[in-house]
């Protein structure tokens, strides 16, 4: 043990301290004009992965576009896309990642409500980022835990339950209920809004049972089995991608959807994860390609197709459309700077691949509609798709602000 | 370690936030939490030679704790602290009873199942836990909502934590585990109750985890089942092996480098598993003291005593009890 | 609830038990001849899932051939595992190989992201098992009596080759007393490889057989790798009619969980093991010695 080693020792470890400390500190020159950056923080793989990637790729075509018509306000827009993993933990961890080292100026996200819920509270709120949801629509984001940071361009998981029971109701002849919906923060309150929602329209109907599945379960049958034997005549799920399709795989041998009723996810990524989809199920979705006859949205649809070579989804529309509400407001306050962009986003209409639909103030909602429809083949897609379509307008299932108000006292009483 | 080496190290800690970016307090704080779970993870291993694979359990509970008192009860954060703590000591007296009944690969297995029957708790517990969502909106109160005053905060705790084991490892109690590690039947010759000093390691091990926990829930605003799961207790593993088991300072080495790798690798991959798990492989097979013992071994710094670790051997017919 | 809706509810607890009891049997047995704590277990089964996609759905083979290919498959990079990676330790302190066992599941699991994606697969019942056998009121999806068929033979496949092949009845003496093997001048570590490879050919049969039932996915190493431990510790360590008897509590008490105690399900094979262990630390079937075949 020489002296010289030990000095040599100690040296070595410093001077690896002192090089980590640069290496995290070094950041690279800024160019003359710097990009916009925007953090798209989505889940990309796990349970909704076809989900994420479909609406990060409409984002990443959107950015395209933008960049090759001069960019917002001169500058060019940057993305900084991360897979969040439906996790929680590395939700938070890769968006306070994107904030506090690349410096985003948005985030856009994210896929799974917890994750997106997490985020907005830890990361968006606590950094004063603006972040703008378009699949992850748990009403909680703009009620409860509402943050003036977050804006929501999905219809929010009340709505979505609320349009899903408005038709739903309109079947006499379904009394029993039973609902089977993921163990997650959306799972929960989606269908927690549509049993509400179905309760309050039709007095007479009963929840004979419910089921909560965990996120990502692939074996469904101790949960058909049981349903099955509860003799309920309608099935709410809320169930989608591939966890819908091994459920409806391991459902059919029984004979499940000649014995009962099913409302169910329709959208196009998990239908396409669903191949044996029966015909005649009530489906509701947020507007998937073929739900509206706009000439934006089958531009939209087309361009999509030929870049990516499968159908968008309707999260890819919604996605796209929160990256061109951002454009929109960020021209309109004329900056980047937060709190003028949160003013333009407030009240502002703008014209989706949807159609028209306005962010309201006071709880950064857009009034935007949910798609209701009955599954049926369709030779032209490799998916089933939905026919005698009703368009629940957002307003009609929108909360009353004198609702959000309700719901956010008795949450700050507890 | 050497002191100058130590005062080093510490000056710059001192004067860190004036000199880097806040993403880099950041990292600092997640390194100081991390550095405390892992060194309660060593007090175990290293200490009594148990190798355990569910600490992230007490970590998690301890987090929870906070948590939930903070949010639900909005219990100020220090008393929240205590309370995470000794929720800490009593899961890990109730688990650790049952654990240190079993030896050498069954208590780490043990161990492990332990942890994970936390998890599927709080994951299922959604009225109280939040299940898959966890609890969020954790709120420091007013004078460490700033990052930077959370770290001096979490510099102090973990510095006197740390201060702690120390001072636990150095003493009779110390001496006698490392006794008990490396000769259980030498040991209980002697008259000592081995089960017993283990369960008391198992606990104190348990409360420092849980103040890592409790550190960490508001620091991160919040905390999901994930913290509870086995998978987070592969993290103090890790750090421990990487820095160096056999040595005091090792987990804290391993988990500055742990932490720091991780934070620079998600930005260039995400194939953070195959990394760690190459490391892992490496590490094991060559580099079995860690980068503290090949520092140490090669540059000949400090004195390394040399040591058994688990020394129960796969070859023999191992009882799956203690004695 | 009728006589009928109990019966489907203990049919689908019994398939569950049968690809859990695959898994559980190859890691009790490799702990008691090789005394390795595979952590691994779980990834190659979900690696025997993948590969049994990629034969079916990209190579086209037919379901049976990919079965029995992907099973193989799986043997021969446990094989390699321990022929290149374990034997290094096998004089080493029982943490490094369960360290070393832990390595392998974070790389194994990143591989199977590269070459997979981390989207869901699926596999369809082959058409002879895709439908269900009727009796009256009650369903028995066809494709569920298969797997019991298959873990019911694979119990006793390894019951006869313990007890009536020369091989068989060196290995347990290996278990019984290494050294004495060794002096008797058996080649241990190729007992050991062979011991390994078994193991782990049932570990990816059970992926293949149990790929059809829901979907293939990332994180199935994860969730399974903990729920093959509980088996195994309710059993016993090294007792395989103890993983059986483990496996079939276990899954049974998770589809009846699921019906008649939602909230807990998913805990209760974790409750159930705490219990065991409160009362019998060795297992249900297991000796206090460490373990008998």
């Amino acid at each position: 043990m020489s002296r010289r080693g030990r000095v040599l020792g100690g040296r070595y470890l410093v001077l690896s301290l002192v090089v980590l400390a640069f290496a995290a500190v070094a950041t690279p020159i800024t160019a003359q004009q710097p990009p916009i950056k925007i953090g798209v923080a989505g889940d990309l793989s796990g349970a909704a992965a076809s989900i994420g990637q479909a609406w990060a790729d409409a984002i990443k075509m959107g950015a395209d576009e933008i960049n090759a018509s001069g960019g917002i306000l001169g500058r060019k827009v940057a993305l900084s896309i991360r897979d969040t993993e439906f996790k929680v933990d590395v939700g938070i961890r890769e968006a306070k990642d994107l904030v506090l080292r690349e410096k985003v100026n948005f985030l856009l996200g994210g896929i799974s409500s917890g994750v997106s819920l997490a985020t907005s509270t830890s990361v968006s709120k606590e950094y004063k980022v603006i972040q703008i949801a378009s699949v992850a629509n748990t009403h909680r984001q703009t009620v409860e835990l509402f943050q003036r940071y977050f804006f929501q361009v999905v219809p929010n998981t009340f709505m979505e339950g609320r349009a899903a029971a408005q038709v739903a109701a309109k079947q006499q002849a379904w009394k029993n209920y039973y609902t089977i919906g993921y163990d997650y923060e959306f799972g929960r309150m989606q269908a927690g809004a549509f049993v509400e929602t179905i309760k309050k329209l039709r007095p007479d109907v009963k929840i004979v049972g419910q089921h909560w599945p965990p996120v990502g379960e692939t074996d469904y049958t101790p949960y058909i089995t049981s349903i099955l034997a509860a003799k309920p005549d309608v099935v709410y799920s809320n169930l989608f991608e591939a966890g819908l399709g091994a459920f409806v795989k391991q459902a059919l041998p029984y004979g499940f959807f000649q014995k009962v009723k099913f409302v169910s996810f329709a959208d196009v990524s998990s239908m396409m994860a669903v191949p044996e989809m029966p015909e005649g199920i009530l489906g509701y979705t947020r507007g998937e390609f073929y739900c509206e006859n706009l000439p934006e949205l089958k531009k939209f649809t087309e361009a999509f197709h030929a870049r990516y070579k499968y159908y968008p989804v309707s999260y890819a529309v919604m996605g796209y459309d929160s990256l061109f509400v951002l454009k929109k407001a960020i021209e309109q306050a004329k900056s980047i700077e937060t709190d003028a962009v949160i003013k333009a986003l407030e009240g502002m209409t703008y014209d989706s691949l949807r159609g028209k639909f306005t962010i309201r103030a006071s709880d950064h909602q857009a009034d935007v509609p949910e798609y209701v429809g009955w599954t049926m083949k369709d030779p032209k897609y490799p998916f089933v798709v939905l026919k005698d379509i009703v368009k629940v307008p957002g307003s009609q299932i929108m909360l009353t602000e004198d609702e959000v108000k309700q719901m956010r006292a008795a949450a700050t009483k507890k | 370690m050497k002191r100058w080496v130590l005062i080093v190290v510490g000056v710059v800690a001192l004067v860190l936030p004036y000199v880097t970016e806040p993403i880099v307090v950041h990292t600092a704080i997640e390194i100081l939490i991390m550095a405390l779970f892992a060194m309660s993870f060593n007090l175990l291993f290293d200490g009594a030679g148990l190798l355990t694979f569910g600490h992230g359990c007490y970590f998690g509970v301890g987090a929870y704790t906070a948590a939930l008192l903070m949010v639900e009860m909005r219990m100020p954060m220090f008393p929240a602290m205590v309370c995470a703590m000794v929720m800490g000591g009593l899961t890990s007296l109730v688990f650790g009873y049952f654990c240190v009944r079993l030896t050498g690969v069954y208590f780490s297995i043990l161990t492990l199942a332990f942890a994970q029957l936390m998890f599927s708790v709080f994951q299922q517990a959604y009225t109280i836990t939040g299940g898959d969502l966890g609890i969020l909106d954790i709120q420091p109160p007013a004078f460490l909502v700033e990052v930077n005053a959370y770290y001096y905060f979490t510099l102090l705790v973990v510095g006197v934590s740390i201060w702690l084991l120390w001072r636990i490892m150095q003493s009779p109690f110390g001496r006698t585990l490392h006794a008990s590690r490396d000769s259980v039947v030498r040991t209980q010759f002697i008259g000592i109750n081995v089960r017993r000093y283990r369960l008391a390691a198992f606990v104190v091990a348990g409360v420092f985890a849980s103040l890592a926990g409790g550190l960490f829930a508001p620091f991160n605003r919040a905390v999901a089942p994930f913290l509870v799961s086995w998978v987070k207790s592969s993290d103090p593993v890790l750090m421990t092996l990487l820095g160096g088991s056999a040595t005091f300072w090792g987990p804290v080495v391993g988990a500055a480098v742990f932490t720091t790798l991780h934070e620079v690798a998600i930005g260039y991959t995400t194939y953070w598993l195959l990394l760690m798990g190459g490391i892992l492989l490496f590490g094991v097979l060559f580099l079995p003291g860690g980068i503290l013992g090949f520092l140490e071994e090669r540059l000949h710094v400090g004195a390394a005593a040399p040591r058994t670790r688990m020394t129960e051997a796969s070859g023999a017919s191992s009882n799956a009890r203690a004695d | 609830m009728t006589f009928a809706d109990v019966v489907g509810q203990f049919l689908s607890g019994l398939a569950r038990a049968g690809v859990l009891f695959l898994i559980a049997a190859g890691l009790s047995f490799i702990f008691g001849v090789v005394k390795i704590v595979n952590f691994a277990h779980g990834a190659l089964y979900m690696v025997g899932a993948f590969l049994t996609f990629s034969y079916t759905k990209t190579l086209g083979m037919s379901f049976w051939v990919a079965v029995l290919l992907a099973a193989v498959s799986v043997a021969v990079i446990g094989l390699l595992m321990e022929i290149l990676i374990f034997r290094r330790v096998y004089g080493r302190p029982v943490a490094d190989q369960l360290l070393l066992t832990f390595a392998m599941v974070l790389i194994i699991h990143d591989v199977v992201r590269l070459g997979y994606g981390s989207n869901l697969r699926s596999v369809s019942r082959p058409p002879l098992l895709a439908g269900a056998v009727f009796m009256g009121d009650i369903i028995f999806p066809s494709y569920y009596i298969f797997i019991v068929v298959v873990g019911v033979a694979v119990l006793a496949g390894f019951w006869a080759f313990l007890h009536k092949t020369r091989l068989g009845k060196t290995i347990r003496a290996a278990v019984g007393n290494r050294e004495m093997v060794a002096c008797l001048g058996k080649p241990l570590p190729w007992l050991f490889t062979v011991a390994f490879a078994a193991g782990v050919f049932v570990d990816g049969l059970a992926g293949a057989i149990g790929a059809p039932l829901g979907g293939i996915r990332l994180g199935m190493d994860f969730d399974i790798i903990i729920l093959a431990f509980a088996t195994v510790i309710v059993g016993g360590f090294g007792s395989l009619p103890g993983t059986a008897l483990a496996a079939f509590i276990i899954g049974e008490a998770y589809s009846f969980g699921i019906w008649l105690m939602p909230a807990i399900a998913l805990s209760l094979p974790f409750i159930i093991m705490a219990a065991v262990l409160i009362v019998r630390p060795w297992g249900l079937l297991g000796r206090s010695g460490g373990g008998e075949l």
